[in-house]
């Protein structure tokens, strides 16, 4: 079995064994999430969320549903936004961002409905597999036959062997000399 | 005309001077000179105990001033080499007595940029990380391998034409300098003695290095631009980037071969040697760069100035009117028009107001390194307040440290070697018919 209908496999047994379905009450509405906790690193996940009222059940339209998590940059920590959207006519709103965190972690949702001062919040925890992938590749640049490290090693080694060259060959010549001074003099004295 | 004999004794004399004669303000030079390196080393290792976080600089702003010194140094690096190489492939009759002194700046410039490179990594453990983990695809790689090129090249360039220098200092001081100078002269020398089976492998050795290393100091400052240049950056995603660095180094190069010329000049009394003629026609090279710098700044702002994106209209505001303005019209004014006024009219074409118009643009230059370097970095990536970039004190006084050391090398230099290529100015003046061939004495009445 290859790697990835493993990890296919491993979203659906989460999804199906960590309950699919989450259900957060505030002071006026009730908040009910559909989504698989478990998630993939680098996939698409989608927040499915209704938002009734608590106390008659009514789906609420047209509410402000937002999702953030919290993050630490460079020593700053502070909410990320993942997405909002607004509920539709019965009350649903999907939410939809690209799992970027490589570790379990929570989701806080905060949602207003229309005519409420300040928003009301809901957690979902998050598990997260295939933390090992590498979320960004670069694609391919245009590759041109012949040319690549090699030419530009190749260049550099052409260069050196001249700068070589040329300070070799005089002092070579010189020493030559040098010797064969030595030589005569020595020579001279016997 | 004088005879060559007599011309070269007096040239030998004023080369093999500042070896032997050593003044007391000299080393009062060198004691204040070690005081600010040590005091820059302190400051060094608070950054290496604490980390960089006792800088300047943050994720927002990562470059700061050590890479604008980096890109100083490295761009005065083209004073000499390059300079010289030109000059000498051009066979310009008047550089010998500057190219000793031009390739010294070179090689120094290039050590002391390098360091601030070590210094900006802030675990200077890690360089060994470049060697291990570096990739061909990178332009820090690049930069490694140009730079090293370039400093063992211009050792070599500055080496060779030197060797008979070496040979005279050898043959000049024995026995009056120490032992280890003496023993140094020798070894350098490599048993020179002047002869033509000596010269000729010599003479062609420093012909290859003058047309390598021209190519080798343009990739040179080319890659330092590509490290900017291959950044997706608002104010250095630009292809122009290329030609305005290896401009520009030369135009601070030369500045800084004339400000070093006329310090050396007045210090060891080499009027003779080094000329206003000298100083002129490197003021006339200085003039065309300030027109060709302003070419590439009036291409590179327009073009990018009339699409306006909206990062580039922050950076505008920023350098024009804003945080950067200063910096930035002194740059325009007192680094390229005024330096290009001073050249341009002949009353104050002289040595003073050349190197008053060098202190200009190497001023100017620094600045507008430092606005390049931090200015694109200002703009924010994100919807954040632009981050505030000022050097902290330990950056400052790192700063002060490698100046430092760029005056203490060169003072070194000037009392251990030769700093005039005597052969080639002898050379260059009987190429020029100023200087004759040895007149024999003829003894009174011998003709009748």
């Amino acid at each position: 079995m290859s790697r990835r209908p493993a990890r296919a496999l491993a979203v659906i047994l989460g999804v199906v064994l960590l309950s699919p379905i989450a259900v957060a009450a505030a002071d006026h509405h009730e908040l009910e999430m559909d989504v698989g906790v478990v998630s993939e690193l680098g996939e698409m996940v989608e927040l499915r969320v209704t938002l009734r009222d608590a106390d008659s059940g009514t789906r609420i339209p047209h509410a402000m549903v937002v999702a953030t998590r919290q993050a630490t940059i460079a020593g700053v920590t502070g909410d990320v936004e993942l997405a909002r959207a607004t509920t539709d006519e019965l009350g649903v709103a999907r939410l939809r961002w690209q799992q970027r965190v490589g570790v379990d972690h929570t989701v806080v949702v905060a949602y207003a409905a229309p005519g409420e001062a300040g928003f009301e919040f809901a957690e979902i925890e998050f598990a997260v597999i295939g933390s090992e992938r590498q979320i960004h590749r670069s694609t391919a640049g245009v590759k041109i036959p012949g040319f690549g490290a090699w030419v530009l090693i190749g260049l550099i080694v052409v260069v050196w062997g001249i700068i070589q060259f040329t300070l070799l060959g005089p002092m070579l010549v010189a020493r030559r000399f040098e010797a064969v001074e030595t030589d005569d003099a020595s020579g001279g004295s016997s | 005309m004088e005879s060559v004999t007599d011309y070269r004794r007096r040239l030998e004399e004023a080369t093999v001077r500042p070896a032997l004669v050593t003044s007391r303000g000299y080393w009062i030079l060198i004691g204040g000179l070690l005081a600010v390196m040590a005091w820059g080393v302190y400051a060094w290792l608070h950054q290496v105990d604490d980390g960089l976080i006792v800088t300047g600089m943050r994720d927002r702003i990562a470059w700061g001033l050590y890479v604008s010194v980096f890109v100083f140094f490295i761009g005065i690096s083209h004073a000499g080499t390059l300079i010289s190489a030109i000059l000498r492939v051009a066979h310009a009759g008047w550089r010998a007595p500057i190219t000793r002194i031009a390739e010294f700046i070179t090689v120094v410039a290039l050590v002391c940029g390098a360091s601030m490179i070590l210094v900006d990594m802030g675990r200077p453990d890690r360089l060994w990380h470049v060697l291990v983990h570096g990739r061909w695809q990178s332009p820090i790689l690049w930069d490694v391998i140009a730079i090293s090129t370039y400093l063992t090249a211009s050792l070599v360039y500055l080496y060779m034409p030197m060797v008979p220098d070496l040979a005279l200092f050898r043959d000049r001081l024995a026995g009056r300098v120490g032992r280890w100078r003496a023993r140094l002269y020798e070894v350098l020398a490599i048993g020179w003695q002047g002869r033509p089976e000596q010269r000729k492998p010599l003479v062609r050795s420093i012909s290859i290095m003058m047309i390598l290393i021209i190519p080798i100091a343009v990739s040179v400052h080319t890659v330092v631009s590509w490290i900017f240049g291959m950044t997706l950056r608002v104010g250095w995603n630009t292809t122009i980037f290329g030609m305005l660095f290896v401009a520009g180094a030369i135009f601070s190069g030369i500045a800084t071969l004339i400000i070093v010329m006329a310090v050396l000049r007045r210090t060891y009394h080499l009027e003779e040697y080094i000329t206003e003629k000298h100083f002129v026609n490197l003021g006339y090279l200085l003039a065309a760069f300030t027109l060709i710098m302003m070419y590439i700044n009036a291409s590179e702002y327009l073009t990018t100035g009339f699409k306006l994106e909206e990062g580039e209209e922050f950076l505008f505001r920023e350098l024009f009117l804003g945080k950067f303005s200063t910096l930035y019209w002194f740059y325009f004014f007192g680094g390229l028009a005024l330096p290009g006024l001073i050249i341009l009219f002949k009353k104050t074409r002289t040595i003073a107001g050349v190197v008053v118009a060098a202190v200009l643009v190497d001023v100017a230059m620094f600045a507008e390194r430092y606005f390049i370097v931090v200015s694109g970095q200002r703009v924010p990536l994100m919807p954040y307040e632009p981050f505030d970039y000022f050097p902290s004190w330990v950056e400052w006084s790192i700063f002060a440290a490698g100046v430092a050391f760029f005056v203490l090398f060169i003072a070194v230099f000037v009392k251990v070697f030769p700093i005039m290529a005597v052969w080639e100015i002898v050379e260059e003046r009987e190429e020029a018919g100023e200087i004759g061939p040895d007149v024999a004495t003829v003894p009174a009445g011998a003709g009748s």
